[in-house]
């Protein structure tokens, strides 16, 4: 039976660390720039009054997927589990996703991606320290985090001229893993599985707190819920 | 102190100035097919020369504006997955497939405005073609109006000024080329020849008139439902104003709309006691100009103030 695949972040317990960002870059070969993984800062107030929120964002797999619909080629599309994903092979770079996603978190690959590795060939100092490409070729991969997994179900590193977006780590769900933003965590802020599972984390969760998504009125129905905000 | 919030998302406009060239190529194209059509069919067949330039001018426009876009494509070279694949909640898929259509279409109609004799072939295909055309003229405006996630676009009036936009913009694309071909020709030298251009050109310029007045009313209805909307749309509009304001309100607006609308009624006045036909070709190449010109910045000033909207991403 297909599952409905959610997330639910509790940001009582995160703590802003950025752990998830970072995993997310290293798990998805996500080049300079890019942020599958993100965060808001949030302040509110004039000190001593000041309230500060972190907000952890990435692609909301939403149920109605603004993306979804305004691709003309069904490059975004969903998957039967209610992940929205991305064929790259089919993408033909407009951008429509871009401009329809309301949250912020499809990127548009406008150069070569990991230039600093791929297309960097003058040493700082020449003699003394590697250029970008000599430390990629050393490491044996075309960047030296490189991380050949991701190649299973996406493009290891998405070129020039194409889309490329958080897929709720589908490589590492078709192995039984979870997403690694939800592995990395340290404060196990985030809970990942089937929201049609009573007995899932999130579904659990979200049955104990009050929720919230991001930008409710724009009736996309995310999948990514927050908890315990203060 | 207002909330200060820090988003560090990709920046930049997503769609530039080509989705604005292609808005208005694809409008203008659009519009000068229902010149030929309407001015042949629906007033009593007698204007020959006039829709026959309309007839060229279509596909042309509509053809250059799609290869803009294309220009502007990551992989525009992938453009044939669009016709192999079935995304009809896509207007950018509406737009491929029927434009492509529209731009067959329009130019086997103009190959069989080769002569000017009556074909009924011809006929029957431009009425084929109307809904087509207008069908395509709506995606123009859909484009933008369908997309909630920018509230400067997300209105129904959005789609009216484009469908006004193209009826302005076809018919002054017409007005110029075809004076040019005149000129070309020799026959603005003719007074014969001038006299015929203005007779044709009447109910054109009825229906211009009128655009150009529904233009206006369109943007004013976008600029109410802006301004009396919620908090996104006044934010839209504020950010919008501030950023494209002067190109919005002084080339789209001021250029575009008024600036024609006063020259011919001046030309109408001042010809009144005495009828000056060169004056009137003179307003009417000014005219055409003004409205060109101001139809690309008010689709540039959307097209890029849409974008503009901060966003504006947090819990409720």
């Amino acid at each position: 039976m297909a599952k409905r695949y959610g997330m639910v972040i509790d940001l009582h317990k995160c703590v802003g660390c950025a752990g998830c960002d970072i995993a997310c870059k290293s798990e998805n070969n996500v080049t300079d720039g890019f942020a599958w993984s993100n965060h808001i800062l949030e302040t509110h107030g004039t000190f001593p009054d000041v309230q500060f929120r972190y907000i952890p964002t990435l692609c909301n797999h939403c149920e109605d997927a603004p993306c979804v619909a305004n691709c003309p080629t069904t490059a975004m599309h969903k998957s039967e589990d209610g992940l929205t994903l991305h064929d790259a092979s089919k993408c033909i770079g407009c951008r429509a996703c871009q401009v329809a996603c309301p949250y912020g978190v499809i990127y548009f690959n406008e150069k070569a991606p990991h230039p600093r590795f791929m297309e960097d060939d003058e040493a700082l100092i020449p003699g003394v320290t590697s250029t970008g490409q000599e430390t990629a070729e050393a490491s044996g991969a075309p960047i030296p985090y490189y991380n050949p997994a991701r190649a299973e179900t996406y493009p290891d590193i998405r070129p020039k001229g194409i889309v490329e977006k958080c897929t709720f780590c589908d490589h590492r769900l078709a192995k039984g893993e979870l997403p690694a933003c939800v592995d990395a965590c340290p404060a196990d802020a985030r809970l990942f599985g089937d929201l049609d599972d009573p007995n899932s984390a999130p579904a659990q969760a979200l049955a104990k707190h009050d929720s919230d998504v991001l930008k409710p009125e724009q009736g996309t129905k995310p999948r990514v819920f927050y908890i315990r905000d203060y | 102190m207002d909330p200060e919030i820090v988003y560090n998302v990709q920046q930049g406009f997503f769609w530039d100035w080509k989705v604005a060239l292609d808005l208005f190529l694809g409008g203008a194209g659009v519009g000068a097919f229902l010149v030929s059509v309407g001015l042949y069919e629906f007033w009593g067949r007698k204007y020959k020369r006039i829709p026959q330039t309309a007839a060229f001018l279509a596909p042309v426009l509509v053809g250059v504006g799609v290869l803009i876009l294309m220009l502007k494509l990551g992989r525009p070279f992938h453009i044939f997955e669009t016709f192999i694949n079935f995304a009809p909640t896509a207007p950018l898929w509406w737009g491929g497939v029927f434009q492509t259509l529209f731009i067959a279409g329009a130019l086997w109609y103009a190959l069989l405005w080769r002569d000017l004799e009556p074909n009924p072939k011809r006929r029957k295909l431009g009425l084929a073609l109307t809904p087509l055309a207008l069908i395509v003229g709506g995606y123009h405006g859909m484009l933008l109006a369908v997309i909630p996630a920018r509230p400067l676009w997300n209105t129904g009036p959005t789609v009216l000024a484009a469908l006004a936009a193209f009826v302005t913009t076809g018919i002054a694309a017409v007005m110029l080329v075809h004076l040019i071909r005149m000129k070309l020709g020799g026959r603005l030298a003719d007074p014969e020849h001038v006299q015929t251009f203005l007779t044709d050109l009447t109910p054109v310029r009825h229906v211009l008139v009128g655009g150009l007045i529904l233009q206006l009313g369109t943007f004013f209805l976008w600029w109410q439902s802006l301004r009396f909307g919620d908090l996104a749309d006044r934010t839209a509009l504020a950010v919008a104003n501030a950023g494209f304001g002067p190109m919005y309100w002084w080339l789209g607006i001021g250029v575009g709309l008024v600036l024609p609308i006063i020259l011919g009624v001046a030309a109408v006045w001042k010809d009144s006691p005495e009828y000056n036909p060169r004056r009137l070709v003179w307003t009417v190449g000014v005219a055409s100009c003004l409205i060109l010109v101001g139809g690309f910045f008010f689709r540039l000033s959307v097209v890029l103030a849409g974008q503009l909207n901060p966003l504006y991403v947090t819990l409720p």
